[in-house]
This record gives structure tokens, C-alpha cells and sequence, in this order.
């Protein structure tokens, strides 16, 4: 369950951008930042090698010139940081190439020289030194102590091989800051609020993307999106623009043909119309005028069809009781008594109007020749209201409830029952829904007969 | 069943159609109205000028221009002759864009010719005073009619839908305000059909009550006793 709605969450571009874009900024963060540290502490050692060399070389240069005095110095530690190491024996803590290198890059070739580091207390434990060390402020745990031995080819101040035990300054413990729990909540805070900023930068382009979109999907009218922002976002809301146009103008072709074909076979048919009121033959007449008028019923439907995505009507407030009562009178003015008004809540759907009476008068037509009869509600749920047209009819198949809004398809049976439909009566009732976003749903009634839904979103 | 002002009256039937032209002029002429015929909007200006034509049957698509542009010359110039537009043209938008034009009524082919003579009859009735009664909308107390989509519109966008006959007599109401209307003249194209006197009393009923659903939108339809009914205000066409 909880994994379930993690994964809910994360389930979002934003989320993963931002999670992403964090932890990418927080281990590059933290990465740096020791690596820095490695640099830091390399470029001390160096230093430090630097350092042990040039005490070497300068005690080695004194023992040349004064070898006597120099001697006594050390021997009477007056030498500050450095003395000779006889015979005490100094544990080897650690060996640094790089002092080695030093040292042979300044003696070579006449000297052998290594070094190596031990125990501070060796420095330390002479007294002088202590307190020498003491006057001039050091604090005693930061010394390292280094022994440097050298080995003469020729012997330095009457002496073959000379250790010296050099004290200095200890090179800063490595700090791990990177990895301090402290640092990487702040770094992973930080990121986390960049990358939110970012995330929504990003993907407030996506939704207006989305938006318009939906506005589309909606409205095959809907106006363009607005071209502005950096200069990649632009070019694509302007490639959404052209997309969006190119599929309007091919619609509007398809439609301007339809119209035209439309037009052209309005004025035989007005004709034929007209001559028809020459048949003396009254049932000859009658049954012609019902096939004309199927033909018309066609022609219209088709071009009604065609046109449903153009938004000709304005938006309104349509008070829905006057709308079924209209529906109902005329109905029956027509000569169909079995229609009536059910249960009528006062209220009002802001619709296209016309595209609602369309639709309803397609759903009316059906309940009243396929059902016989016909009822018109409307009750509202909490987010929708739904108009419903009631019949006690044989219902529809329920594998083909589906199928039915599909243009000319219509259910086995009134396809032989000659009934004069034209099989595109529910895909005109929901293309025009569609352009108010409401839904039109057919569904068999328990108690038998058929029930068709336009369901309206309240807003 | 024609009242006798309205034979002999001569009718223009603008269409470059001849077999529509002559069928119509047959139809018309059976049914009491004397016609002419124009095949091009310059034909039809010129019937225009030399008879006493007192509707024009105009078809949109003529091949000398658009009878929506002819339509809205002439009433810039003054001609107050009826027109009523006879057109294969079936959108709402063209319908509207008619009525806004100047035209009286609006007819899409192929039509019912009994629906033909009957809207004919029913202008020539209001003929008289048709400079007043041009218009998309015809606005009374607080609403307006919308005549080519054929709903109410009160205040703030609402809407209420009537139906046919609801729409019919409320027309009847509205073209002659203040006026004194018998239950026979409320409903002339049905006449045929027989119609009891409590479906009127019933219709207008509804009718009230859909008028009242705005402010000051009741008490618009008064009873007059022993005769029929009046529209108790103003009517504005715009
Ligand atoms: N109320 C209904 N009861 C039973 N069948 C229906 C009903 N409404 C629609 N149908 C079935 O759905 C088919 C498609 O309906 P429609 O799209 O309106 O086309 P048409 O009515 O022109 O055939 C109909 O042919 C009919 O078989
Ligand atoms: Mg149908």
C-alpha cells in the first residue's frame, strides 16, 4: 500500500526530475569536495617534503662548514627543530614517497638519503626542546617527527652517516567534511530546492503543452497557444500550433467538400420536391415524399456530422426543465403522445444550446422508434448532471452498446426493419455533447428497455 | 381559408434554377399568388422597380453576387419589400447572418410547399408594418426572442428553449403588441389541425411560466375575456 502510493508519486515527471536532479547534485557536491580535499592535502605533502629536504640540507651544509659547532649545537639542542638521533631507536610510523624523492632530488649522488616518520615523543622528549617548543607556542599533539638518515660517500664533518630527527608542524589531519552528515543535509537541501525550481521551469512549459492540448482535443477551434519563452520551448509550441492548424484545415477541406456535394444535391432534391406535388396519386405521393425526405435526412446528418467540431453556437445558461419540456410538446405536436416528462430538477447547464438540443432531439428520435416510447429526466450527481431518455424497448445487445455510436452502424434488426435511420444519429448525438464537454452512454435497464445518458460536467 | 387581402399578391421568386422557378411559380400560383421570376440579382432589382412586389423568394447563390449582399443593399437603399430567403444554406450561422441582414424569414431547400405558402401567408399578414419588425432579435420586457436560433434570452445569458408552437405564438404576440389577438389568430399555420381551446389555454399557460422565470417577466401575456390574448408591453427589434 505504501509502496503503491511511492510509486503514485513518483509516477511524475516533476518528481523524478526533482529526485533525480538532487541526488545527481548532491553526490557531484560531495565528490568535489573531497577530491578538493585529496588536491589540499597532496600539495602539503609536497611541502612537507620540501621542508624535511631543506632542514637536511641546511644541517648538512653547516656540518661542511663548521663541522665542530654545528655538532655542539645539536648535541646541546640549541638547533631549533632538529638534532641529532644517537642510538635511541625510533619505531617507523610512516614512509612518504614523496619526502624520498625530495631528499634524493637534493643529494643525489653523493648522499643516500631516507626518511621516515615516527613517534612525535622522539623529538619531543628532550627537555629543551619542550620547553623551546613551548616558548614559541606550539602545542604539543600537532608535531610530527622525522628521521632523516643520510649515508655520505665522502664523510661530512668527520662523519660517514648522520641521523637527524626533524620536528614540524603536522600536516592537517585529512578532513572529511564531504562526507559529514551536517554537510550533505545542507548540500542535499539545496539541490533539492534547485531542482524543484527547475523541475517546475521545465514543466510549466509541459502544461501549457497539455493545456492546450486538452483545449484542442475539445475544441477544434481552440485558439493557438501563445509563442513565447526561450527559444527551444517556442519552437515547439509553434510546431503544436502548425500541427494543430494543418489538422483544422484538413477537417475544414473534408467539410467544405461534404458541404458542396451537400449543396449541389439540395437543389434536385428541391426540385423533386416540388415536382412531387404533381403526383395526383396521393399513396404513390406519399410514400415518394417519405423516400425523399430519407434521402434528406442523409445528406443533412452527413454535413451536421462533418460539421459538429465547428463551434457555431455561443455558450449559455440553459434552463434544462424549459429545454425537455420543448422537447416533449414537440414530440407530441408531431403525433407522438408516448412521450413524457419524468422527474425534472430546476436547473440550469452552461452548454452550447443548440449542440444540446441536437443531441437530445437524436436520442428522442431513437428512444420513440426503437422503444415506442419515450422519458426524459434529469438529475444531477456531485459533479455532473445527466439528462436521461428513458424507453421500454428491446434495449441493445450489450456487446454492441459500444459499437452503435460508430457512424452507420447500426444494431441487426433495424437494419431490416426498414425503419429509415441513418445510422449516425448517436455519433451526431456525441460529437455534438462533445463540443459543450458533455458525454452521451446507453445503457439496457434492468426492468427492460434502453437508457441513454447525457451527462453534462456542472461547473 | 386565405383571407381575400392576400390573393393576387405578387410574389418575386428570385432563382437561377428555371425548373425551381417555374414549380414554384406553379405551386404559388394554386395556391392564390401571382408571380414573377428573376433569374439574376439585376433581373430582380429591375422586378423590383417596375412591379408592385410584395415578397421576394431569394436564393443565396445567384450567379451574378450573393443574396446576402442584395439583401442588405436594399435595405440600405429603402426598399421595404418582405424578403424571405429560400436557400440550401442550413447553417444557424447563415440563418442568423440573414435575419442580421435584413430579411424577414429564412426557408432552407429542400422545404415542405405547404411550410412555403404558409410562412408566405404569415408575412404578407404582418407585411403592413415590417419597417419595425426586421431584426434578429425581437426584445420585450426583459427579454429578447432570438428569431433565428428560436429561443428566449433573458438577462446574464440565460436561456430558455420553446418549443414550436410555443415560438409560433409568441411571435404572433410580439408582431402585434397591445393588440387584442383571437385564439384563431394565435395559431393561423395550424388552423387545418384540429385544436381544442384548453391545448391553447394550456400553451399559453407554459409560455407564463417561462416568461416568469425572469424578473419582471410576468404578467407579460394578459387574458382578455371572451376574445383571447395581448401582449401587455413594448416590443424593440435589433
Ligand atoms: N432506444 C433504442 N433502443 C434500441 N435500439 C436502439 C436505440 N437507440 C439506438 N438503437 C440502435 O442503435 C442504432 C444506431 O442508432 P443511430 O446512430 O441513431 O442510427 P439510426 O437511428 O439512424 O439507425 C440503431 O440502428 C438501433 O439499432
Ligand atoms: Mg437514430
Amino acid at each position: 500500500m505504501k509502496l503503491r502510493s511511492f510509486w503514485a508519486r513518483f509516477d511524475s515527471l516533476a518528481t523524478r526530475m526533482t529526485l533525480f536532479l538532487a541526488l545527481g547534485a548532491t553526490l557531484a557536491a560531495i565528490t568535489s569536495l573531497t577530491l578538493a580535499e585529496r588536491y589540499r592535502q597532496n600539495q602539503m605533502r609536497l611541502y612537507r617534503a620540501e621542508r624535511i629536504t631543506q632542514s637536511a640540507r641546511g644541517l648538512v651544509g653547516l656540518l661542511t662548514v663548521a663541522p665542530q659547532r654545528t655538532r655542539a649545537e645539536l648535541a646541546g639542542n640549541r638547533v631549533q627543530g632538529a638534532h641529532l638521533l644517537e642510538n635511541s631507536r625510533a619505531p617507523v610510523r610512516e614512509s612518504d614517497p614523496a619526502v624520498s624523492a625530495a631528499l634524493s632530488r637534493a643529494f643525489a649522488p653523493d648522499v643516500r638519503a631516507g626518511a621516515f616518520s615516527t613517534d612525535p615523543q622522539v623529538c619531543l622528549a628532550r627537555p629543551v626542546t619542550t620547553f623551546a617548543r613551548r616558548a614559541a607556542g606550539y602545542l604539543g599533539a600537532d608535531t610530527e617527527c622525522w628521521i632523516v638518515t643520510l649515508t655520505f660517500a665522502r664523510p661530512v664533518g668527520g662523519e660517514s652517516e648522520l641521523v637527524l630527527a626533524l620536528d614540524l608542524a603536522a600536516l592537517p589531519r585529512p578532513a572529511t567534511l564531504g562526507l559529514s552528515p551536517g554537510f550533505i543535509l545542507i548540500v542535499a537541501a539545496a539541490s533539492l530546492v534547485l531542482s524543484f525550481l527547475v523541475a517546475q521551469v521545465t514543466l510549466g512549459f509541459m502544461r501549457r503543452l497539455t493545456k492546450a492540448a486538452q483545449a484542442f482535443a475539445n475544441d477544434i477551434e481552440a485558439p493557438p497557444v501563445a509563442e513565447t519563452g526561450p527559444r527551444d520551448v517556442r519552437t515547439t509550441f509553434a510546431a503544436f500550433n502548425h500541427m494543430q492548424q494543418r489538422i483544422r484545415d484538413a477537417v475544414r477541406d473534408r467539410t467544405q467538400i461534404l458541404a458542396a456535394i451537400t449543396h449541389d444535391l439540395q437543389t434536385p432534391l428541391t426540385r423533386l420536391r416540388l415536382r412531387l406535388e404533381l403526383v395526383p396519386e396521393e399513396g404513390l405521393r406519399n410514400r415518394l415524399v417519405a423516400d425523399i425526405a430519407a434521402m434528406q435526412r442523409l445528406v443533412t446528418e452527413g454535413l451536421v456530422l462533418a460539421r459538429s467540431g465547428e463551434a457555431s453556437d455561443d455558450w449559455a445558461l440553459v434552463d434544462v426543465e424549459s429545454l425537455l419540456a420543448s422537447v416533449v410538446e414537440d414530440a407530441a405536436d408531431a403525433g407522438q403522445p408516448s412521450i413524457t416528462l419524468g422527474r425534472v430538477e430546476p436547473l440550469e447547464i452552461r452548454v452550447k444550446p443548440e449542440a444540446l438540443q441536437r443531441c437530445l432531439q437524436n436520442l428522442v428520435d431513437n428512444a420513440l422508434r426503437y422503444g415506442g416510447s419515450a422519458r426524459l429526466d434529469c438529475t444531477t450527481t456531485a459533479d455532473e448532471v445527466q439528462i436521461a431518455v428513458s424507453d421500454n424497448g428491446p434495449g441493445i445487445p450489450e456487446h454492441l452498446l459500444g459499437d452503435v455510436f460508430k457512424p452507420f452502424v447500426r444494431a441487426e434488426g433495424s437494419r431490416s426493419r426498414q425503419t429509415g435511420g441513418t445510422g449516425i444519429g448517436l455519433t451526431i448525438a456525441r460529437a455534438q455533447a462533445e463540443t459543450f464537454g458533455g458525454r452521451v452512454q446507453l445503457a439496457n435497464r434492468p426492468d427492460g428497455g434502453l437508457v441513454a445518458t447525457i451527462a453534462v460536467p456542472r461547473r | 381559408m386565405t383571407p381575400p387581402d392576400q390573393s393576387n399578391q405578387l410574389v418575386l421568386i428570385v432563382d437561377d434554377d428555371d425548373d425551381i422557378r417555374d414549380l414554384l411559380s406553379a405551386q404559388l400560383g394554386r395556391a392564390g399568388f401571382a408571380t414573377i421570376g428573376a433569374a439574376s440579382l439585376d433581373e430582380a432589382r429591375s422586378a423590383l422597380d417596375c412591379h408592385p412586389v410584395r415578397v421576394m423568394l431569394l436564393d443565396l447563390s445567384l450567379a451574378d453576387g450573393d443574396g446576402m449582399a442584395f439583401c442588405r443593399d436594399l435595405r440600405a437603399e429603402g426598399y421595404s419589400v418582405t424578403i424571405m430567403m429560400l436557400t440550401a444554406r442550413d447553417r444557424a450561422a447563415d440563418r442568423v447572418e440573414g435575419l442580421e441582414g435584413g430579411a424577414d424569414d429564412y426557408l432552407t431547400k429542400p422545404f415542405e410547399p405547404r411550410e412555403l405558402i404558409a410562412r408566405i401567408r404569415n408575412l404578407l399578414r404582418r407585411g403592413q408594418h415590417r419597417d419595425e419588425l426586421t431584426g434578429r432579435f425581437a426584445s420585450f420586457g426583459p427579454w429578447r426572442l432570438d428569431l433565428a436560433r428560436r429561443r428566449l434570452s433573458g438577462p446574464d445569458e440565460r436561456v430558455v428553449i420553446l418549443s414550436t408552437t410555443e415560438f409560433a405564438i409568441l411571435r404572433r404576440l410580439l408582431e402585434s403588441p397591445r393588440l387584442e389577438l383571437g385564439r384563431e389568430e394565435l395559431l393561423p399555420e395550424r388552423k387545418e389541425t384540429v385544436w381544442f381551446d384548453r391545448s391553447l389555454d394550456n400553451r399559453i399557460a407554459r409560455l407564463r411560466a417561462k416568461l416568469a422565470r425572469a424578473e419582471g417577466g410576468d404578467g407579460l401575456i394578459v387574458t382578455v375575456r371572451n376574445k383571447g390574448f395581448l401582449l401587455a408591453c413594448d416590443v424593440t427589434y435589433v
